[in-house]
């Protein structure tokens, strides 16, 4: 497996994958635009970390791929196009977001073939009182048939955020399977309720549902699930 | 131990226990009988001092101490512990890391990731309890049999002084009750001034876990109080049936 390393001192902007790949990207303060183009029958894995980036990222996926990113973010406002622009290929995208100050997310899912297959979760854990927005849109053309897309997102405030979601879906063929849903709230007052029952404090609680919330979903490698968590516990910390 | 009284509980405008009064002291196996929304269920949270309901009067005393007005994890940290009637799935928080937490709030110092390996392992094996369940979700994926196992796991792991079995026996089969009411007796007798209150519909968990006090409650008090025949009784004449309550009940 071909391994990846990005990070601030990226000097191309087109990155070309041809072999199975795994990337680990860290991008701290930048502003950037990085094309990741995937070729035919590739898998490819990305473990991403951006901390106050607004990046605009684009992934070109060929035939047969097969393509998973988790990525969490501080404080980013960063957007996140893929386009699925030939057959048979599949990707789970899954952004965790810890926010602090006012961002936007975007991210915008072009099924531009048949028989193409996209999972988009997006979590945000909106921290202090500020403004966050998941823009998020799926389209599908005409002549993309059999094409699966869901998308999942979720924003938790945890004080008295102003929180937005906008999922689009945009869809020109009746011979799709396509989902979205958005909510955005609390942590639900029973799971904490349950977990108190145990002596648990609240604040303990939280950082519980605060984990589980941002990388329960996520198939992580142990090291990664570590290195994630380390950076979800400094919250509210 | 535990001493309720006069205890009267609203949820908004519905008066869901009505000037209840138990006394439950150490040690002792105490089972309350009623029908559907008479408010069993209700006693538990309200013990666990769940937000949801407003106690206009009366108290609660653990050890001689009133626990109202105390938070839940104040009130689990004492030594209460209900396991659910329907306990919870919660998506992405790990069974074991959720007990280890729990545990470790009882601590002074945090319980070693070894010995606490070994006794989760241990004790869910005694259970019956899937192995992979530990580290999985909590309850995500598991059966009712399987979720009233977890309960009783963590009740074996956080070691309370009060117990309350609320429907302990709903989801279970058969072999799975004998199975869980074989730990907690196990647990009794090793904690034997653990005090336990059964909730039920069904005299059958009480020929497990034998009372030495049943109560019958209807409408949120306690109409008839007697000893483990009574339990028998009730299942024969049913809760409308007024010569089961008798000319001669009163609170108790």
């Amino acid at each position: 497996m071909n391994k990846l390393i990005l990070d601030n001192n990226i000097e191309t902007t087109d990155i070309f994958i041809d072999t199975d790949t795994d990337m680990v990207a860290d991008f701290n303060e930048l502003e950037k635009d990085v094309t990741i183009h995937i070729a035919k029958g590739v898998c490819f894995k990305g473990f991403v970390k951006t901390n106050k980036t607004k990046n605009q990222v684009n992934y070109l996926i060929d035939e047969d791929c097969d393509v998973v990113i988790n990525k969490l973010s501080i404080d980013c406002s960063d957007t996140v196009t893929i386009e699925m622009n030939n057959i048979n290929s599949k990707i789970k995208y899954s952004t965790s977001v810890i926010n602090y100050l006012d961002n936007n997310y975007t991210q915008k899912v072009l099924h531009n073939s048949s028989n193409t297959k996209s999972v988009i979760v997006n979590h945000c854990i909106n921290v202090e009182d500020n403004e966050f927005k998941f823009i998020v849109d799926g389209i599908i053309k005409r002549d993309s048939s059999d094409v699966n897309f869901k998308q999942d997102n979720k924003i938790i405030n945890l004080k008295d955020g102003k929180s937005n979601i906008l999922p689009n879906l945009i869809v020109d063929n009746s011979e799709i399977e396509a989902s979205h849903s958005a909510y955005i709230g609390t942590f639900d007052e029973e799971d904490k309720f349950y977990m108190m029952s145990r002596g648990l404090t609240s604040e303990e609680c939280d950082d519980l549902l605060i984990k589980a919330f941002l990388i329960g979903s996520m198939k992580l490698e142990d090291n990664e699930r570590e290195i994630f968590s380390g950076i979800i516990e400094k919250i509210n910390k | 131990m535990l001493n309720i009284k006069g205890l009267n509980v609203v949820v908004g405008e519905k008066k869901i226990l009505n000037d209840f009064n138990l006394d439950i002291k150490d040690g002792e196996i105490h089972a309350i009988m009623g029908p559907n929304g008479t408010g069993k269920s209700t006693l538990s949270k309200v013990i666990l001092g769940n937000k949801n309901y407003t106690v206009k009067s009366g108290d609660i005393k653990l050890d001689g101490k009133s626990i109202l007005g105390l938070s839940t994890d104040e009130i689990a940290r004492r030594g209460i512990f209900v396991s659910f009637q329907n306990p919870i799935s919660i998506e992405g928080v790990q069974n074991s890391e959720f007990i280890k937490t729990a545990i470790n709030a009882r601590r002074e110092n945090a319980i070693g990731l070894f010995e606490f390996i070994k006794d989760i392992k241990a004790k869910a094996s005694e259970l019956d309890f899937p192995e992979e369940m530990i580290h999985r979700s909590i309850n995500v994926g598991a059966s009712g049999g399987e979720r009233k196992k977890n309960e009783v796991l963590q009740l074996e792991l956080l070691e309370p002084s009060f117990i309350i079995l609320d429907e302990l026996d709903s989801g279970l089969d058969i072999d799975s009750l004998r199975k869980v009411c074989d730990g907690i007796n196990k647990y009794l007798k090793e904690h034997p001034k653990t005090s336990v209150l059964i909730i039920t519909h069904y005299p059958r968990i009480l020929e497990y876990i034998k009372p030495g006090f049943v109560h019958m409650m209807v409408c949120g008090k306690i109409v008839k109080t007697g000893g483990y025949d009574l339990a028998f009784d009730i299942e024969k004449r049913g809760y409308s049936d007024t010569s089961v309550i008798g000319s001669d009940s009163k609170d108790e």
